[in-house]
């Protein structure tokens, strides 16, 4: 009761005290850059001790060679069938977990990568952005989806435009590294429709 | 009735459902609860990364703990608390209080209703301490007593109360009253 009343008086005593509160109860909402759901399903099955994000500058150095190499090794063709595999080849459920868990590794990879925040060219921004925007779509699409077949479908988009995000995010860091060579990378494969 | 975003009544079917282990009854209260977690997670710390991780861990630690939701309260209530727990370990991870000029991240449209640009209002929050923030926003927007707040910085009650004081004079201090309205004057 004490509570309540100070909250009256903190609410009543002053109008602008009053209408600040109104004001803060009237932030709009917002939004994350990117959903959770892919990585909390795919992890929610299968809860085991949780991994430490942050890591160590050294360490993120690394993962982001790591996803250089993703992505050299996604360019090649030799890596990433999603795009070659059928609903029907597959039984859902197991195969949806197993993208899933592929989902979840693209997005760790990326977050990583994040964290190095190399600096990007304008165009590279702008594609990184539509890619950005494509999985977010992705990712409505997969809250409504019908069945596992749609929802595979769609699975597999997500991980490929995961992947052509994390070879447009590394084309900064190859530019640096082998300025000569770095064309031979990248040239913007991914389509935006 | 109570202010918060997070008031959303679940049908308790759909949480049967989630607990029954059906991804998309996850998916359904995901999408319900997803900005309220990632909103509250974000006023607390002014920090989109850590509000995305806090969203994430909030939302695998509901998933996991579904099972030991007894009903007796409103699930809203429940997940909330998941969320501003997880907000708090990090706010305990930190060496709290800090100041901020950051760019804004988010871009709220100008309030009507209350008679100034809500962009004011954030920056002027984002401008509190980490912790009086937080009170602020727990006590104002999300309705939490004192008694609560207390409870959930293990401190006293004047420590929330002297909090919500101090937050509110220099929230009012930053906002310059003006005719009809307030305005930013950071």
């Amino acid at each position: 009761m004490p509570d309540e009343i100070d909250r009256i008086s903190v609410l009543t005593g002053e109008p602008d005290d009053r209408r600040l509160a109104e004001a803060l109860r009237a932030l709009p909402l917002l939004s994350p850059a990117r959903s959770a759901l892919p990585a909390v399903l795919a992890l929610s099955g299968k809860r085991t001790a949780r991994t430490h994000r942050h890591l160590p500058g050294w360490m993120a150095w690394a993962a982001g060679l790591v996803v250089i190499g993703l992505g050299l090794f996604l360019f090649n063709g030799q890596a990433i069938d999603a795009e070659r595999t059928t609903a029907a080849d597959v039984g859902a459920s197991a195969d949806l977990q197993a993208l899933m868990q592929r989902s979840l590794e693209w997005e760790t990879a990326l977050r990583r990568l994040e964290q190095q925040s190399m600096p990007m060219d304008a165009g590279t921004a702008m594609a990184s952005a539509e890619l950005e925007d494509l999985i977010s779509l992705t990712d409505l699409q997969l809250g409504a989806t019908e069945n596992d077949e749609q929802a595979q479908s769609l699975w597999e988009r997500r991980i490929r435009l995961m992947s052509r995000l994390a070879e447009v995010r590394t084309q900064p860091a190859w530019d640096k590294a082998f300025p000569d060579q770095s064309p031979t990378l990248l040239s913007a494969t991914y389509p935006i429709n | 009735m109570s202010t918060s975003s997070f008031a959303i009544e679940v049908p308790a079917s759909l949480l049967d459902r989630a607990r029954r282990g059906e991804a998309r009854a996850f998916e359904q209260i995901y999408r319900l609860f997803e900005r309220p977690v990632y909103s509250l997670a974000w006023r607390m710390l002014n920090d989109a990364d850590e509000a995305q991780e806090i969203l994430h861990d909030a939302m695998l630690t509901l998933f996991g703990k579904l099972d030991q939701f007894r009903g007796d309260a409103p699930f809203w209530g429940w997940l909330r608390q998941i969320a501003v727990n997880e907000a708090l370990m990090r706010l305990r991870k930190r060496k709290l209080i800090e100041f901020t000029d950051e760019v804004p991240e988010p871009a709220p449209a100008a309030d009507e209703q209350s008679g100034f640009d809500s962009r004011d209002l954030e920056a002027a929050l984002r401008r509190l301490p980490t912790v009086t923030r937080s009170v602020v926003w727990l006590y104002h927007v999300e309705g939490y007593s004192h008694d609560e707040i207390a409870a959930l910085f293990d401190k006293s009650v004047s420590f929330s109360k002297s909090q919500l004081s101090r937050g509110t004079q220099r929230l009012r201090g930053l906002l310059t009253v003006a005719e009809g309205g307030l305005a930013y004057a950071g």
